[in-house]
This record gives structure tokens, C-alpha cells and sequence, in this order.
């Protein structure tokens, strides 16, 4: 990754901050297109990886992804830069509805507005899955692993099982394959 | 022990025992705002949590923020926020640092490329829940006991296929595809 100075960082972030609506995993779409797909900063592997470790950190997924991001670019001062990026917007807009604005989320047209741009989050997320399975390889191991985190998640455990069911299927059944070195079941994305 | 300081610790100790975020929390605030220490109300909190949702940022730190700024003003906003913030600071850089360390260990890369697909997983049901009560006419995982009454919400689910086609075109930024199905929901969902 490229030395970014701490203000581009707290700058790009409070971007991300103010674009992201409904936490962790739909942050995690944003933060892909600015920094894999628009500045490619990062490649898709370390992106995954830094959003699987942020999931099985505790604390909110977002603010983790921005700690962890902030402090790969410029150390504890970057982690610090991104995180206060990320918070401000949402914080200044939530102050002003909470002293102002709150009436007028009760009005028809203001709920319908935000339940499309809820649906326009679900198409984002959809069409980011889609292109990050374009990248990994088909064989049983990554199927197995991408339906028990749908599955577990749908049968209402929390997702943090999904992350451990992952570590589990890789530790266990990618763990041997991984070591012989004619065999390139590690090398997808 | 002064308000500011309470709220700091309430959230610093959510923070700590949430993983998964967002959604994941709001189990704990419930019990924490309403059952144990009484901030809210049901309808209260309630109100608080689609606020947070539709606010833009995480759905903790809306919340943090919210609770903080109606039990102690700017001074118990930040004081929620920076408890929420804590704990994340602290784990999420060690958890950097140990990757970082780890990054070329066998066993940690077979981990990792086991956690790759499940996290993809995770993401696609993410797309299920936001899609929910909005293009479904109830949450997917009552599908077999909703039965007959089990249906899809045709204008949702154009407006989830417009907004796909211009993720496609790729040139359109995300906040535009945010506002036009948020106008297009403001017509056809009303």
C-alpha cells in the first residue's frame, strides 16, 4: 500500500462514513470500491482478510475495519484518523436529527424514500459478493465454506460462528493441501 | 459516578461483548438501555434503532451517539461514542498486528482461506436481510411458515434490478444509485 498522509485517510474515510447506511457489512461494500476497486490500495485477498478479522474482533464491524485499515497505512495515527473519518458524519447528522429532525421520519414519503435506498443497499452488497466469488476458484472446500456462513447466518446464529466455521473448514480440510507445493488450493483471488 | 462516565463504561462493555456488529448488538443494548438500566423505553428504543439504521454510519455508533446526546447532552454523545470506540482501538490493532505477524504461516493461511468463502457467505445473507420486508412481503427465513402469505414486493424488486444494472454500467458512484432508489422507493413504495 501507498504512504497516504493521515488526512487523505480521515478524509476518505469520512467519505465511507457518510455513504455507509446499516453497518459492518454494507461499510465493507464501500470501502471495497474506494480502496480495492477505485484507488486500488489494497487487493481483494488483504481486504477479505482485514473484514474477517474485523468480524471476529469485538466491537462494531465498521469501526474495527477502519482501525485495522488506518493502522496498515500510517500506524496508530492512521488508525486514529480513519476511525475519527468514519464517525464524524454519521455523528454530526445524528446529533442535528436528534435535536431537530426527528418528527419528520415519521412522514410516508421520508420512509419510503429510505426503505429504496435499503433496497439499493441490498443490490450493493449482492452485486459485491458476486464479484468477489468471480475470483475464487470452484472446488468443495470454498463451496462448503460459503454456504455454512450463508446458512448459519440465516438460521439466526451470529456471525461470528460463520468466521469460525470458515477457520475450522480451512484449518482442517485446506490445512494439508496448503503444504504441498504442487498443489495450488491457496492461491485463489 | 457521573452520567458521562456511566454511559462511557455501558457502551465501552457493549463494545467489548458484541462481535459481529450492527445488528449483532442490538440484542445487547435492548437488555442493557431498557431492561437493565431503564434510558428508554420499548417504543423509545424502538424509534432509536430504525433512526440508526437510517442515519449513514454503524448502527452502534448512531446508537451510542443517540443515547448519550438525550441522557447527557454533546458531553454524553461523545462520551457514548468514545466508550463504543475503546475497546475496538485497543483489539482491532493488536488483531492488525497479528496478521500482519502471521501473514506467511501455513496454518494461519489455510485458516484464512477457509475464512475467505465463509465471509462471502456472511456478506450474501447480509443482502437477505436488507432485502427482507422490503422486496419480500416478510423475512425470508418465515418463508415456509408465512406460506400463501409469502410473496415479493414487485417495485422493490425492480428497484433492487435498477440499481444492480447501474452497479454494472459501472460508471455511476454508489451514492447516486442510493439516491435514485431512494426516490424511486419515494414513488412507488408509498
Amino acid at each position: 500500500m501507498r504512504a497516504i498522509s493521515c488526512t487523505r485517510l480521515f478524509l476518505i474515510f469520512s467519505k465511507i462514513g457518510l455513504t455507509t447506511f446499516g453497518g459492518g457489512f454494507s461499510m465493507a461494500t464501500v470501502l471495497r470500491h474506494e480502496l480495492v476497486l477505485k484507488r486500488a490500495w489494497l487487493t481483494e485477498r488483504e481486504f477479505f482478510d482485514t473484514l474477517s478479522t474485523a468480524t471476529a474482533v469485538p466491537g462494531a464491524v465498521a469501526i474495527n475495519l477502519a482501525f485495522m485499515q488506518g493502522w496498515k497505512a500510517r500506524g496508530y495515527r492512521g488508525a486514529l484518523a480513519a476511525a475519527a473519518g468514519t464517525m464524524l458524519p454519521s455523528v454530526v447528522i445524528l446529533l442535528f436529527i436528534a435535536r431537530f429532525a426527528t418528527p419528520y421520519f415519521e412522514r410516508p414519503m421520508v420512509a419510503s424514500f429510505l426503505k429504496g435506498a435499503g433496497i439499493a443497499v441490498a443490490a450493493q452488497i449482492a452485486f459485491a459478493s458476486y464479484t468477489f466469488a468471480r475470483n475464487l476458484r470452484v472446488h468443495w472446500q470454498n463451496v462448503f465454506a460459503c454456504g455454512l456462513g450463508l446458512g448459519l447466518l440465516i438460521i439466526g446464529l451470529h456471525p461470528v460462528f460463520a468466521v469460525l466455521a470458515g477457520a475450522s473448514v480451512g484449518y482442517l480440510l485446506m490445512h494439508e493441501r496448503m503444504t504441498r507445493p504442487d498443489d495450488n488450493i491457496a492461491k485463489d483471488i | 459516578m457521573s452520567i458521562s462516565l456511566q454511559l462511557y463504561l455501558l457502551f465501552a462493555k457493549i463494545s467489548l461483548f458484541t462481535f459481529g456488529g450492527g445488528y449483532a448488538m442490538i440484542p445487547l443494548f435492548q437488555n442493557e438501555l431498557v431492561t437493565v438500566n431503564g434510558f428508554l423505553t420499548d417504543a423509545e428504543f424502538a424509534n432509536m434503532v430504525a433512526l440508526a439504521q437510517m442515519t449513514p454510519g454503524p448502527v452502534g455508533l448512531n446508537a451510542a451517539t443517540y443515547v448519550g446526546f438525550n441522557q447527557a447532552g454533546i458531553i454524553g454523545a461523545a462520551a457514548g461514542t468514545l466508550g463504543l470506540m475503546t475497546p475496538s482501538f485497543i483489539l482491532a490493532v493488536l488483531a492488525a498486528i497479528f496478521v500482519k505477524v502471521f501473514k506467511d504461516n501455513p496454518t494461519m493461511q489455510a485458516v484464512l482461506s477457509g475464512v475467505r468463502p465463509a465471509v462471502l457467505g456472511l456478506i450474501a445473507a447480509a443482502v437477505i436481510f436488507f432485502a427482507d420486508t422490503s422486496v419480500f412481503s416478510a423475512p425470508l427465513r418465515n418463508m415456509w411458515t408465512a406460506g400463501a402469505s409469502f410473496g415479493i414486493c414487485w417495485p422493490g424488486l425492480l428497484i433492487f434490478a435498477i440499481t444492480i444494472a447501474m452497479e454494472l454500467s459501472g460508471k455511476i458512484h454508489m451514492l447516486w444509485t442510493l439516491l435514485v432508489a431512494g426516490a424511486l422507493g419515494a414513488l412507488l413504495l408509498a
